[in-house]
């Protein structure tokens, strides 16, 4: 026998992982996954985002609306109050039959008719048809229902100063809001979903070489010559775990790269859309979801060593995703005030963290490190189970 | 050397393995041969360390193939039937991962792999990746593979399966030659010319036992027949086969 040295268990590991990692990346459905998988959330966010850059359903602020009027002359002062707030009026048809036609078929995003009257009379009604399955319809109506109402309040006030009463008997009860927190925005919702769909890339990243080096190896036969080597079966676990993990970040960071870049092109230039996270928030995003990572090959390597074929591990690994996004979806449309003991429980930790980060509210050093320490300890538990699992003789069988 | 003792294994109730008796010595070539079920693969697996016996042990070197398990492997090379070979990776790599899962490493490593890639003319196809590779090309990466450490026992599933003529005759050549040099090696055939010009001592397997073991002339003694398909025969009559 050759005198060979006797490697310590990292080494042996590393060994296990150069040739995962050399092996892998020639692998070129492995490398397109790679590259494309990553890119199809961010790609598809960012298209959505897009579609909407210009309309605003939150009333926080006042943008050029293009009003289609029917009997304009009828409330000139009403149309010179438009006209002044940065509203342009345009024509409408005349019958209210083609103004409906129009409003329904999306031609125009909403008719303002006003009715045959009397132009000194102080009071008037307007209809205003709006088609309420348009997001773009209902956003303008809203605009101008809110410059009719100003405009109402602004008559009664010169009506009300004419009668030589107190203005304010227009109003009589007036609120004045304290805003603290981020302004609502549309594309907050947008935002908030980058934690959950985080999730998913994280659990569902390396999944296809987390089965090609358990499973697969079986399946190809080249499982027993290597267990046949003198090395123990958590370190072989742990070379292909370091590999796994690896592809892990190196997609989770084109993720948050491809979200950084989507998110920005999405909302360039819009004057309604709140500006997304910037580079800093996703690379603390990064390095949040470094625990998770290992969580997550250390689930699928467990479930690789069990399942009996590669077809089998994909069905299980597909729903792997599930169960981490559950919490995520939960956190996305019903935030909720985080104790300490919530922020240590791995994945709802973090999930909670990103969300803070993308709310752009402070994050506490103290959280990070305490779920990061309690989803490496996981990782760690986990990764014993799939280790003794690995030790099965049914390993080689796949039964 | 390489020595089986009271080795019994069961798959529920399935016996497998039913109290197998038998020794490789060093520098002698031990065939192991039997019908398909006979229990030389799951002989095999548990030598390797892939599987643990109900009773009975197997040593490798004085080793423990279970309590040592490690340092039997260290001492054992091991060329199992299917030869599941890495589609992306080249022969020369293949050699070189188990090389280094070896211990070995730098020049030593270099140096043996190179002498093993002559050895067994791998040289045209050292450097190119396995998916395509005929059966002979595998057999022969596969096979550099378990020598690379220069095992002092040698585990041989079919060795020559799927070589031509001449290729056969360079691995039967560096098998006499690791014989030689002190290696105890099993090999499972089943190609009877080659067992009986090959090794120099046969144990026949059926259901599980080994149920005649000899030099090849001795065994021709004991059933009065020349050719060993006739000797196998005779020796298996009336035994279940798979």
């Amino acid at each position: 026998m050759m005198n060979g040295f006797q490697p310590g268990w990292l080494k042996r590991a590393l060994i296990v992982f150069k040739k995962e990692i050399r092996d892998h990346t020639r692998d070129k459905r492995s490398i397109v996954l790679s590259l494309v998988f990553p890119l199809m959330a961010p790609v598809l966010l960012g298209l959505l985002l897009s579609s909407i850059a210009d309309v605003n359903v939150d009333g926080g602020d006042v943008r050029r609306v293009i009003a289609p009027v029917a009997g304009a002359d009828y409330a000139p002062g009403l149309i010179r109050y438009f006209e002044t707030n940065n509203v342009a009026i345009i024509q409408a048809p005349i019958s209210r039959e083609e103004q409906e036609t129009a409003v329904a078929e999306r031609e125009l995003p909403f008719v303002l008719v006003i009715p045959e009257r009397s132009v000194a009379d102080p009071f008037f009604s307007v209809d205003l048809i709006v088609n309420r399955s348009s997001t773009r319809s209902n956003a303008d109506a809203a605009q101008i229902m809110r410059h009719i109402t100003a405009y109402g309040r602004l008559q009664a006030e010169r009506m009300a100063v004419r009668a030589g009463q107190d203005t304010r008997s227009v109003t009589p009860v007036t609120v004045q809001q304290v805003r603290v927190g981020r302004a609502p925005n549309t594309a907050h919702l947008f935002y908030n979903m980058i934690p959950a769909l985080l999730i998913f890339m994280v659990f569902m990243g390396a999944v296809y070489l987390a089965i090609d080096t358990t499973v697969g190896e079986r399946e190809r036969g080249s499982l027993e010559p290597l267990l046949s080597a003198p090395v123990a079966r958590w370190e072989l676990l742990l070379g292909k775990s370091f590999a796994a993990f690896c592809f892990t970040a190196v997609i989770v960071a084109i993720n948050l790269l491809a979200f950084n870049v989507s998110l920005s092109w999405a909302t360039a230039g819009s004057e309604s859309l709140a500006a997304p996270p910037d580079a800093g928030t996703f690379a603390a995003m990064f390095l949040i979801a470094l625990p998770l990572m290992a969580l997550g090959v250390a689930v699928q390597m467990s479930i690789s060593s069990v399942t009996r074929s590669a077809k089998e591990a994909q069905i299980y690994l597909g729903l792997l995703p599930i169960v981490p996004l559950i919490p995520g979806l939960l956190l996305a449309f019903k935030p909720v005030s985080l104790s300490l003991g919530l922020t240590a429980i791995p994945i709802f930790g973090q999930i909670a963290l990103f969300g803070k980060l993308i709310s752009e509210e402070a994050v506490f050093l103290p959280h990070i490190l305490l779920v990061s320490v309690t989803t490496f300890i996981l990782s760690g538990v986990i990764f014993y189970v799939a280790s003794r699992l690995f030790e099965r003789e049914k390993l080689i069988f796949g039964t | 050397m390489i020595r089986v003792s009271g080795l019994i294994k069961r798959f529920g109730d399935l016996v497998a393995v039913d109290g197998l008796d038998f020794q490789a010595e060093d520098g002698r070539i031990t065939g192991l041969i039997g019908h398909n079920g006979a229990g030389k693969t799951t002989t095999f697996r548990i030598l390797c360390g892939l599987l643990k016996p109900d009773q009975g042990e197997g040593r490798v070197d004085g080793f423990d193939v279970v309590r040592d398990r490690i340092e039997a492997q260290r001492r054992l090379g091991i060329l199992p039937d299917v030869r599941g070979l890495y589609p992306r990776l080249t022969a020369r790599e293949h050699i070189r991962y188990y090389g280094s899962l070896h211990g070995l490493e730098g020049l030593a490593l270099e140096s043996r792999i190179q002498t093993l890639i002559s050895r067994l003319g791998m040289e045209e196809f050292a450097d190119r990746r396995a998916k395509g590779f005929s059966r002979g090309q595998e057999l022969k990466v596969a096979l550099a593979r378990a020598l690379v450490h220069a095992p002092s026992n040698l585990i041989l599933d079919e060795p020559t399966n799927g070589l031509d003529v001449a290729s056969t005759r360079a691995v039967h050549a560096l098998i006499r030659e690791m014989r030689d040099q002190g290696t105890a090696i099993v090999i499972s055939s089943h190609i009877m010319s080659e067992v009986a010009s090959l090794c120099d001592r046969l144990v026949i397997m059926a259901n599980g036992q080994a149920v005649m073991e000899g030099s090849p002339d001795e065994l021709r003694d004991r059933t009065g027949h020349g050719e060993m398909e006739d000797i196998f025969l005779a020796a298996t009559a009336g035994m279940a086969v798979a």
